[in-house]
């Protein structure tokens, strides 16, 4: 009975590691992009500039107000159309490309995370201690080196239980991505379903899977958070 | 015999914080070993005038030097702003709390500074970090994070932490105000042996025993106006002012 989990023409083994390999890898690549948008969007809502605090507000306002779906058929189809424009513009008579879905994949969600860790992020910054970094000043450390010596450090503590559950929802997330093509886990699974109208079996293992990578990242979670208390007394 | 050397000048310090104005002109000159004592009521001004000599707090208008590097601030803008990471770094500080970093050992916070501001090489920074901590009495904890020492402990590490940047004059803000009664002593003998080796000070403080016996000079303000000002004994002995005299009756 395990030969449709099987490697090779036989069974769906080898799809569906592949459709996982997929997910991860898309996951992992999203992280970066994501905290990056979520660091902006936090500077640009503590910045003391207006015109640029409004622009982190409106921008998280308006992520976090769109479904998720929405936002990957936008980008998707928006940013696709874009490019065709430009090409067509700058080379008018080049072919249509397609827009990658997993680079689609990777704005969409990374937009997403960014907006929510940009708020993650902001309240991490202002539950510093201020003290801290008077101390940095006081010794004559410039305005980057207390961002990377001390407050950076020390904003782990407040925001990684914040950016460890934006994680694990990220990570269920990419399963979106499926309904724009992209092979990974849960759309590999469906298609197995479908040839082998076995649904119960591999939406059963698609569940297994996620949730031990969920498992899996609460348990590198616990651990940085253990590391980036450490010095501070438990209550 | 020479006359001792100018370490930190103060003149004519202003600041206001929206239309409070806090200090109303204040100058003070520090030469080499002197110990100053800042006193005055809360609302005094007092920590406010220390914040603004190492440019933790920006003056409203004044002008400030330390080691020949002179900035002058008008309207709030100091007009020469890259100089003040080095006067920073000329001037220690201590805080009431402590402001140890939290997510680095005793002797870490030690060697922040030489390594990062200095560029020391960390093997120097290190070995001097030790010889500082071994010398505030605290060779056995220089491995400790701040939440695992006492108030006095930190308070300790924190001043061997700005004697690592060799600095030409310490500041204090009031230091001892936070820590446990029991626990003021080991940090007032600290900064009284640093007074005996001849090191600059600024003091603020509600020590009156320090103030009085170990400090070269006494400054009181009043108002954002220094009220009185001179050698502690005549001072303590024969107030000049109502107001000072009405301070050091309230304090004993």
């Amino acid at each position: 009975m395990f030969e449709i989990f099987s490697y090779g023409d036989a069974g769906w083994g080898d799809e569906i590691l592949r459709g996982l390999a997929i997910t991860v890898q898309l996951a992992i690549v999203t992280l970066p992009v994501g905290l990056l948008i979520g660091f902006l969007a936090a500077f640009a809502s503590l910045s003391e500039f207006r015109p640029l605090r409004a622009l982190g507000f409106g921008y998280t306002t308006v992520m976090r107000g769109l479904p998720e779906i929405l936002t990957l058929f936008v980008v998707y189809n928006g940013v696709g159309l874009l490019l065709n424009l430009t090409l067509r513009w700058w080379k008018p008579d080049a072919p249509p490309t397609d827009f990658s879905p997993f680079v689609a994949g990777v704005i969409a969600l990374g937009m997403v995370f960014g907006a929510f860790a940009g708020e993650v992020l902001r309240g991490a910054f202002q539950s510093l201690d201020k003290g801290q970094v008077e101390a940095g000043r006081a010794i004559g450390m410039t305005d980057r080196q207390i961002f990377l010596r001390i407050q950076l450090p020390q904003l782990w503590r407040f925001a990684l239980p914040g950016l460890g559950n934006l994680w694990i929802n990220m990570l269920k997330d990419t399963a979106l991505v499926s309904v724009i093509a992209l092979d990974d886990l849960m759309r590999m699974t469906k298609v197995a379903v479908g040839v082998t109208k076995q649904p119960f079996t591999f939406y059963l293992l698609a569940c297994l899977i996620y949730w031990a990578m969920c498992v899996l990242s609460e348990v590198v979670l616990a651990r940085m958070e253990h590391r980036a208390n450490r010095g501070i007394r438990r209550a | 015999m020479t006359k001792p050397e100018t370490i930190l000048k103060a003149e004519d310090i202003h600041k206001s914080f929206g239309r409070l104005e806090v200090l109303k002109g204040i100058s003070l000159e520090a030469r080499n070993h002197d110990v100053i004592s800042i006193l005055g009521s809360s609302g005094s001004g007092k920590s406010t005038f220390l914040r603004c000599l190492n440019f933790l707090e920006i003056p409203t208008s004044g002008k400030v030097t330390v080691h020949g590097e002179e900035i002058l601030v008008k309207n709030g803008k100091p007009q020469n702003v890259r100089h003040i990471e080095d006067i920073r770094s000329r001037l220690g500080m201590l805080f009431q709390q402590f402001n140890l970093w939290t997510h680095r050992t005793a002797l870490e916070n030690v060697m922040e500074g030489p390594v990062q501001v200095k560029r020391e090489p960390k093997a120097d920074a290190r070995d001097r970090a030790e010889a500082l901590l071994k010398r505030v009495g605290l060779e056995d904890r220089m491995h400790m994070y701040p939440s695992q020492l006492s108030g006095g402990q930190q308070q300790r590490v924190a001043i061997a932490r700005a004697l690592a940047m060799e600095p030409d004059a310490i500041l204090f803000d009031e230091p001892t105000s936070a820590l446990d009664p029991e626990l003021v002593g080991e940090v007032l003998k600290v900064m009284q042996s640093l007074a005996a080796e001849g090191r600059t000070m600024i003091v603020v403080t509600h020590e009156m025993g320090f103030a009085r016996e170990v400090s070269s000079e006494v400054v009181f303000l009043h108002e954002g106006r220094i009220a009185e000002q001179g050698p502690p004994d005549e001072m303590f002995t024969h107030p000049k002012t109502e107001v000072f005299e009405r301070f050091i009756s309230k304090v004993k």
